[in-house]
């Protein structure tokens, strides 16, 4: 190997260990600002997909991609005071071959290279930090992943226009739609209704969002959700007797079918005068049906019953869509328990004592009050349960408990007579008396008996 | 380029065989031998530390032998006054009359061997480092150069301390070696016993001679010194001055620039020897302890400690890294 080729052997050995080093410099200052940005960035990218309008992916990468470069500028930059040279590297390397400094002398031009080593012993003695380097690309890795796969709810309206028309009017026209599309309302009857909001917008623009357009709109709107909810409940009444009759008739006492042929005739007669009245031709198919004879319903055949049926059920189905829901027509009962319901509101229709457990079996249902009759449980704790409270009065009895006082019992040193312990403060309740209900009742009874 | 390779390998080749002579004479005192030569080469004076019997004065006898160069040996004592080593003017008759003519003190050798420099009276003492530092003597007014090369090598003896003069810290800058003369172990004793014969001198063959001394010290200055070394140099001493280094903080007073000089030219002398044309970081670390450790003073705290400049010296040169550069977090040094 020639003078030439042993030196050009040398330097490139020492570019590559200066390249080392100068790069694990530059790693050191770029990690940390790696992993800043990335933090920064899942950050940002939280936040947009939170948003309706976020950018696409391959914005957010771009814009990453960017910072990345420029911290990477940034890192180059700052850490240029500790670069190395050449030089350095060729001492770095004579330092650990024990070249006894040949090599820069060479570099200089006084005396000859030192013959170049195998690839195998050449080392600078210095060895990668994986861990230190691997770690903070591995941290950024997974947080702009997490990021981008994390489960983010959307918050949606933070950027919509405000609406162009009450929104009540918007409702009753959806709800109207709904109604229309079942075939089930006379048609007059949503015109009416029609024509009433397309009067509240026939108003001057400037007056739509005015207090009494916006006090007629709601009180339109909450006028036919009532109606609406009516209808519901009616057509819903309506198709749960026709069920009943058709299909458990047989298993039905004569004060259940009376029972049933009273609210069926009421959910008729309902539906023939309510607001939002059946078209002609479904009125004129109930009708048709004579409310004598429904106990044995001979009048229909099977299929037309059922067809019957299924557009009242259609039409009770379309009035809960359109009143969100609302509506008192027994949505949780099943067609199964509807005699078992009705037996429970009845006593069995024909007696006032406890039922037979069924209708047809077992030795009848278990008496509603149980142990002895004389005594009234007046003594034993009761909890009122009342699962919605939303829905609780002001002043209802939520609860009764019964406790002994909260007696002061510590040992106090003779007082004063007169003495005033506690002054208080105006509006303060001086004496408070607490009495339990037993004690209640005979004061009561007591304060009483002089009168009577 | 002045010097070629070789040249330096020739100059390589005498000095080993120099020193392959003093080590046939010498026995088990090859570090002292390599650090004697590196001395004279490096043209510092060397001051030896050792118990009497080591072979001090059969090192200088054998030296000069195989140099070939004149040699003189002065036993200091207290009387001894400075006109007794550099000579006096003596009332002589001439052709011109009676005239003081100067007669020249056991100085003017080529190596002076001061033995027991630590008995003689300051003044004494500092006549002696006027002439290793100036190479000349001046008496009377008039100065006399002193033969060329022109080599101290004072003994000290460092126990027997009662009535000496013990050299002031400034005295001992101008040697360049302390070297500490160790004592022989049982091998080497065996080897003495059946090799030498008491008040027999051993042989010793002549392999150089002045001239060719004077060429190989001129060599000596030709060594390329690099940067990086010079740097390394330059911060070992610097290291040894308070709030420069930890080791630092057991030194009262840190080492000179002469130091720094002397380090440079111990370790060209050194390079030349090992047949290089440039010094290294490994030239300096080798002749770092005789150049600093009787440059330094140690705390009164260390000292006590029972700590040796040595070791202070030793410490500093593991501290000092051979290149001033950070290594970045990112790399590790290799474990193997």
């Amino acid at each position: 190997m020639s003078e030439t080729e042993i030196s050009t052997t040398w330097r490139t050995i020492a570019r590559r260990t200066q390249a080392k080093i100068n790069v694990a410099w530059w790693l050191d200052r770029f990690t940390p600002l790696l992993v800043g940005i990335s933090v920064i960035m899942a950050g940002i990218v939280l936040y947009l997909r939170s948003n309706e309008n976020s950018p696409s992916t391959f914005i957010l990468f771009s814009s990453f991609a960017i910072a990345l470069i420029t911290l990477a500028i940034i890192a180059w930059l700052t850490t240029r005071q500790h670069y190395v040279r050449q030089q350095d590297a060729f001492v770095r390397l004579e330092d650990q071959l024990h070249l006894h400094n040949a090599l820069t002398t060479a570099d200089h031009g006084i005396g000859a290279w030192p013959p170049t080593p195998s690839t195998q012993t050449i080392n600078s003695g210095l060895d990668w930090h994986w861990p230190r380097i691997l770690t903070p690309f591995a941290v950024s890795f997974a947080v702009v992943t997490t990021a981008f796969l994390i489960p983010v709810t959307v918050i949606q309206g933070s950027s919509s226009a405000p609406p162009s028309q009450p929104l009540a009017w918007e409702q009753m026209e959806d709800w109207l739609q709904t109604l229309e599309e079942t075939e089930l309302i006379e048609e007059q009857a949503l015109n009416e209704v029609k024509e009433k909001i397309e009067k509240l917008r026939g108003q001057p623009k400037s007056d739509w969002f005015s207090h009494s357009s916006m006090e007629a709109s709601d009180s339109l709107r909450d006028g036919l959700s009532k109606q609406i909810e009516q209808l519901g409940s009616d057509l819903s009444h309506a198709e749960r007797d026709l069920n009943a009759f058709q299909n458990f008739s047989q298993q039905m006492s004569d004060g259940t079918k009376n029972q049933l042929l009273q609210e069926y005739s009421q959910a008729i007669k309902n539906l023939q005068t309510g607001s939002l009245p059946l078209n002609s031709k479904m009125m004129q198919a109930l009708q048709n049906i004579d409310p004598s004879q429904l106990k044995n319903l001979n009048q229909l055949s099977k299929e037309q019953m059922d067809k019957l049926r299924k557009q009242l059920k259609k039409g009770a189905q379309a009035s809960k869509k359109a009143g969100h829901g609302k509506g008192n027509h027994l949505p949780g009962l099943k067609e199964g328990d509807l005699i078992a319901y009705l037996m429970q509101q009845n006593g069995n229709g024909s007696r006032t004592g406890p039922g037979r457990g069924g209708i047809s079996r077992g030795p009848g249902e278990a008496p509603i009050s149980l142990g002895d009759p004389q005594h009234l449980g007046t003594q034993n704790f009761e909890a009122v349960q009342n699962p919605d409270l939303s829905r609780a009065a002001p002043g209802d009895l939520v609860g009764e408990g019964q406790s002994k006082h909260d007696i002061d019992k510590s040992k106090t040193a003779p007082q004063q007579a007169g003495a005033v312990k506690s002054t208080g403060q105006g509006g303060n309740t001086i004496w408070k008396e607490s009495l339990l209900p037993a004690e209640k009742e005979l004061l009561k009874r007591y304060f009483k008996s002089p009168q009577q | 380029m002045a010097i070629s390779e070789k040249d330096i390998q020739k100059h390589a080749a005498d000095i080993a065989k120099l020193r392959d002579t003093l080590n046939g004479v010498l026995f088990g005192q090859e570090n002292l031998i390599e650090l004697t030569i590196t001395g004279l080469l490096a043209r510092g004076h060397i001051l030896l530390e050792g118990l009497p019997g080591l072979g001090k004065t059969e090192l200088v006898t054998s030296l000069s032998k195989a140099l070939q160069i004149e040699t003189k040996r002065i036993q200091f004592t207290p009387d001894l006054l400075p006109g007794d080593i550099t000579g006096n003017p003596v009332l002589q008759e001439t052709p011109k009359g009676r005239e003081f003519i100067f007669q020249p003190g056991p100085l003017f050798a080529n190596l002076v061997l001061a033995d027991e420099i630590n008995r003689a009276s300051p003044k004494t003492q500092s006549a002696l480092l006027e002439a290793m530092q100036e190479r000349r003597v001046t008496v009377l007014g008039e100065s006399h150069e002193l033969p060329v090369p022109f080599f101290v090598l004072a003994t000290q003896n460092p126990i027997e301390l009662e009535g000496t003069y013990p050299l002031p810290e400034a005295q001992l800058d101008r040697f360049l070696f302390k070297l500490e003369v160790q004592r022989n172990n049982a091998d080497t004793l065996e080897r003495i016993v059946n090799q030498r014969e008491l008040g027999i001198e051993p042989k010793v063959e002549a392999v150089m001679n002045a001239q060719t001394l004077t060429d190989i010290m001129k060599a000596v200055r030709e060594i390329y010194l690099p940067d990086v070394v010079a740097n390394y140099i330059a911060r070992l001493v610097d290291g040894t001055h308070s709030g420069q280094s930890e080791v630092a903080e057991r030194i009262r007073f840190g080492a000179s620039p002469r130091a720094a000089l002397s380090l440079a030219s111990a370790a060209k002398a050194r390079a030349l020897i090992q047949g290089r044309i440039n010094a290294s970081f490994e030239d300096v670390k080798a002749v770092a302890i005789p150049v600093l450790q009787h440059r330094i003073v140690l705390e009164y705290q260390t000292r006590i400690d029972g700590t040796t400049a040595r070791v202070v010296v030793e410490n500093l040169l593991s501290e000092i890294p051979t290149q001033d550069l950070d290594t970045p977090a990112s790399l590790k040094e290799a474990t193997a």
